[in-house]
């Protein structure tokens, strides 16, 4: 670790540049479409920039090294040197890729590695404007303005150095900052000059007088404060005396004729001394007659006594203003005018990069334990209304005490469910971060398979727990994979079937009651019912008289068996027929759901649904004989009382008539086997829905809405006997109840 | 001495920070670009400027060439890369009075500092 940085700065350097090279990367994906977009180039050569500035500071050598030469050959990009194309696009992903191997280097506090010395070249090469990486594109781009150099011939016409009766010479000593600079100051000297020598001439033209003034002031302030840093004193004072009189000819133009004289033979002096500049001297002129001659002919030109002469280097003081009849409008609207204009401007910046600043980071362990707490609390708070009730019921109960006893018991609710919403939200992040990773992966995913794929993210500001951002991003990879390998078409597949070239890839979040829902949609050839069947009876999930009855439902979740796979050769993207099977565990670990709908040639979408969060769920409780079970609220659509004459018998199994549907009706007492002696007649139908399908089931009591937490069965016992059932929870009584996990329940009532 | 230091990369602010407090300044506020320093500036009257130049929303030369239109005596230094020093010219004539670049050592910065004010002192003085 380099010495006198602390392991905050690299922490802040490793949040900070990580972030910038998130963004970079999505930056240049829009790039390559938008090439030749400035904002854009200036926005990723930016962020490179900058996470070459710090890391030059923590002496990250190599970091520096790949950094720089991405950023000098994004440079030539940005000064139309070059247009950024495929190939040099390959080149500066290589470069965001080592970088971020670097990052994660420097995070495990281990050696950078050293970048690859080819990459490297080849991004200097184009930053030096030599390389042809793409020759075709930049064939007919020429540079937007030539460069001063280029302009400098023609303005160095120097006026004879007649007028240099007295020059005394001394060799320019400049320190090192200053002296690395005089290339630049001589080649800017040269535009300079000639942009001062224009506005003499257009001055001299009587035209347009006030512009032309003004751009002559301009020019000679800006040469003032130049020739000053680099120690030329008295050019300084010339080029200076200049711009005041110049300045002074905007508002006074009757004095231009008196004025002009002077101007030129200073332009003169001035000319020789750049001259003098360009040999590496330092030319002193005889100056303060004609500077004193200006001073009388800008300040004086209607005085009648002419000023005494001023010796120079006393500071040219301001003369009183007399104001000039049209001087005063344009005088007084500039200074007031810009400042204001810039204030709210300026406001509403610093309010955006206030939110930025006002994040901090926490360790992900506290927010757990936080969360766990929470868990707790919503048990006690749950226990504790419980217990408000039960006071309140019995006869002998205070009644003054018993209602402050509710009252508390209500706020106590309404803090618990506050806070927990709280807890749960520091815990939320976009979904922008994890599908901000993707538009890369399709876009390598497409120039390894030569199709043409367009990804389109919807809906990345959904805010799911951090937990299902880490779980959800392997799934989504098999998943976009998959599209991108077997669902997409070749471009000339798709032509033949009449579709545009371009297969389109979508990637949609939405919130959905307490869940969210993703879905990967493509428009390519759809899952083909007859190639499934058939490997399902191959392998022996189904026999060959079976596969006529099944759903379309059915067949597609043959594709989620373990080790099933149509794909006829096995790439090296997908095929291995792992995939699927992987996804849906990862997502019922989540306590989500996999849902798939295919139409052939048309395109597949494939839609996972994750509760928001895994840990708390809002739920009815329900009484099923003596037991009490919990209803997810969400998969909640309405209760019913049905009539006898609504419930009918179709193919052995009970329905029920819910106006102008037909619902399968489950009865909670025989899901759960519930001995018989022990049943008693559900009078109640709770209508559930997941995935656009609907079940009723038939419970014997309603209790009430309670917020359950989570508590995973055992592993073992949950799978030895596959129920309806998706976890336990602890009621606000103390007891213990199952949480029905609807979705399975709709599957077996489907089943049956 | 109050210093106003410009720099879109909080990294970067907190590196200058040291670096100035190892110098024994220690006044000093924050801007993370040119829109924010001009909304900051002309409350904290800094005795001296250090500006970045690439930055979002407002980059360096643009906020130097802002300041400048109205307060022409502010000493800024403006803190460059290698590569950016072929524009330093660019700079100065916009108004910066001296430049330093990254990355610096407490020495070099010290010794920049010392200058920009000596010689914006003397121009005041004269």
């Amino acid at each position: 670790m380099p010495a006198g940085f602390d392991q905050e700065i690299v922490q802040d350097f490793l949040t900070e540049s990580g972030e910038l090279l998130g963004l970079l990367e999505g930056d240049l994906l829009v790039l390559e479409s938008t090439p030749r977009d400035p904002e854009l180039l200036n926005k990723v050569f930016r962020a490179l920039h900058t996470i070459k500035g710090s890391a030059s500071f923590l002496q990250l050598t190599n970091l520096v090294t790949i950094a720089h030469a991405a950023e000098s050959a994004l440079n030539a990009a940005r000064n139309g040197v070059i247009v950024v194309g495929p190939a040099m696009m390959n080149l500066l992903l290589d470069a965001v890729d080592i970088l971020k191997t670097h990052m994660s280097q420097l995070a495990a506090a281990e050696e950078l590695s050293v970048p690859r010395a080819d990459l490297v070249a080849q991004l200097a090469e184009i930053g030096e404007g030599k390389s042809n990486i793409n020759a075709a594109h930049t064939a007919a781009h020429v540079p937007a303005t030539p460069t001063p150099a280029a302009q400098a011939p023609q303005q160095t016409k120097p006026t004879t150095p007649t007028s240099t009766n007295s020059t005394s010479v001394r060799k320019l000593e400049l320190g090192p900052g200053k002296a690395d600079l005089l290339d630049y100051l001589v080649a800017d000297l040269d535009e300079t000059m000639g942009k001062v020598q224009a506005s003499l001439d257009a001055l001299a033209g009587a035209k347009d007088v006030t512009t032309s003034a003004q751009s002559l002031s301009d020019t000679c302030e800006q040469l003032g404060r130049c020739v000053d840093f680099f120690e030329h004193s008295q050019m300084g004072q010339i080029a200076q005396a200049m711009a005041k009189a110049a300045g002074k000819l905007t508002t006074r133009q009757d004095a231009l004729q008196s004025v002009m004289p002077h101007l030129r033979s200073l332009c003169e002096l001035v000319n020789v001394q750049a001259l003098g500049i360009k040999a590496g001297e330092v030319r002193e002129v005889t100056a303060d007659e004609v500077l004193d001659q200006l001073e009388v002919a800008s300040t004086g030109a209607s005085a009648v006594t002419p000023a005494p002469s001023a010796p120079l280097g006393e500071p040219p003081h301001e003369p009183v203003h007399e104001p000039h009849p049209l001087a005063q409008p344009a005088d007084e609207a500039q200074p007031q005018v810009a400042p204001d204009a810039k204030t709210p401007d300026a406001k509403a910046e610093k309010h955006d990069t206030k939110t930025v600043e006002n994040t901090i980071r926490v360790e992900i362990g506290r927010l757990e334990s936080l969360m766990n707490l929470v868990g707790e609390l919503v048990l006690q708070k749950n226990r504790i209304g419980a217990l408000t009730r039960r006071a309140a019921s019995t006869t002998i109960a205070d009644v003054e005490l018993t209602e402050a006893f509710t009252a508390a018991a209500g706020t106590l609710d309404r803090v618990t469910s506050d806070i927990q919403l709280a807890v749960m939200r520091t815990r939320m992040q976009p979904l922008e971060k994890l599908f901000g990773r993707y538009p890369r992966l399709i876009r390598d995913l497409a120039s390894k398979t030569g199709k043409k794929i367009q990804l389109i993210i919807e809906g990345g500001d959904t805010e799911v727990d951090k937990s299902v951002i880490e779980e959800l991003g392997d799934p989504l990879i098999h998943l976009l994979r998959n599209s991108c390998d077997h669902g997409l078409e070749l471009p000339e597949d798709r032509v033949k079937s009449g579709k545009p070239e371009t297969g389109i890839l979508t990637l949609r979040a939405s919130h959905e009651g307490s869940h969210v829902r993703v879905m990967v949609i493509d428009d390519g050839r759809g899952l083909s019912r007859e190639r499934i069947c058939k490997k399902a009876v191959e392998r022996g999930l189904v026999t060959q008289e079976q596969v006529a009855a099944l759903s379309d439902r059915e067949v597609w979740s043959f594709i989620f068996e373990a080790g099933f796979s149509t794909a006829e050769k096995v790439s090296d993207l997908s095929g291995r027929g792992v995939g699927m099977d992987v996804v849906r565990t990862n997502i019922q670990k989540l306590k989500g759901s996999i849902d798939l709908s295919s139409e052939f040639g048309k395109g597949t979408t494939i839609s996972i649904t994750i509760p928001l969060t895994v840990a708390i769920l809002p739920a009815m409780m329900v009484g099923v004989g003596s037991e009490i079970y919990a209803l997810p609220l969400g998969s909640i659509l309405e209760i019913v009382r049905p009539q006898p004459e609504q419930v009918n018998s179709i193919g052995g199994h009970s329905v029920m008539r819910l106006r102008d549907s037909v619902l399968p009706l489950v009865d909670a007492a025989d899901l759960f086997d519930q001995p018989a002696d022990k049943r008693v007649d559900s009078l109640f139908v709770v209508v559930l829905q997941q995935h656009e399908k609907r079940v009723g089931l038939k419970v014997t009591r309603l209790i009430g809405q309670q917020e359950v937490v989570i508590k995973a069965l055992d592993e073992a016992g949950a799978s030895s006997t596959p129920r309806a059932v998706s976890g336990a929870t602890v009621r606000d009584d103390g007891g213990v109840s199952l949480i029905v996990d609807v979705d399975r329940l709709i599957t077996m009532a489907e089943g049956r | 001495m109050r210093i106003l230091l410009v720099d879109d990369s909080k990294t970067m602010r907190n590196i200058q920070k040291a670096v100035l407090a190892q110098l024994g300044h220690t006044e000093i506020l924050e801007a993370c670009d040119g829109q924010d320093a001009l909304s900051k500036a002309p409350a904290f009257r800094a005795d001296l400027m250090l500006v970045d130049w690439n930055m979002p929303n407002m980059d360096g030369l643009t906020f130097v060439k802002a300041w400048r239109s109205n307060n022409k005596t502010t000493p800024i230094i403006m803190v460059t890369t290698e590569a950016e020093k072929s524009r330093v010219i660019e700079a100065i004539k916009a108004g910066v009075n001296n430049y330093v670049v990254k990355p610096f050592t407490p020495d070099l910065l010290s010794q920049r500092i010392q200058e920009t004010l000596a010689k914006c002192g003397q121009s005041a003085a004269a």
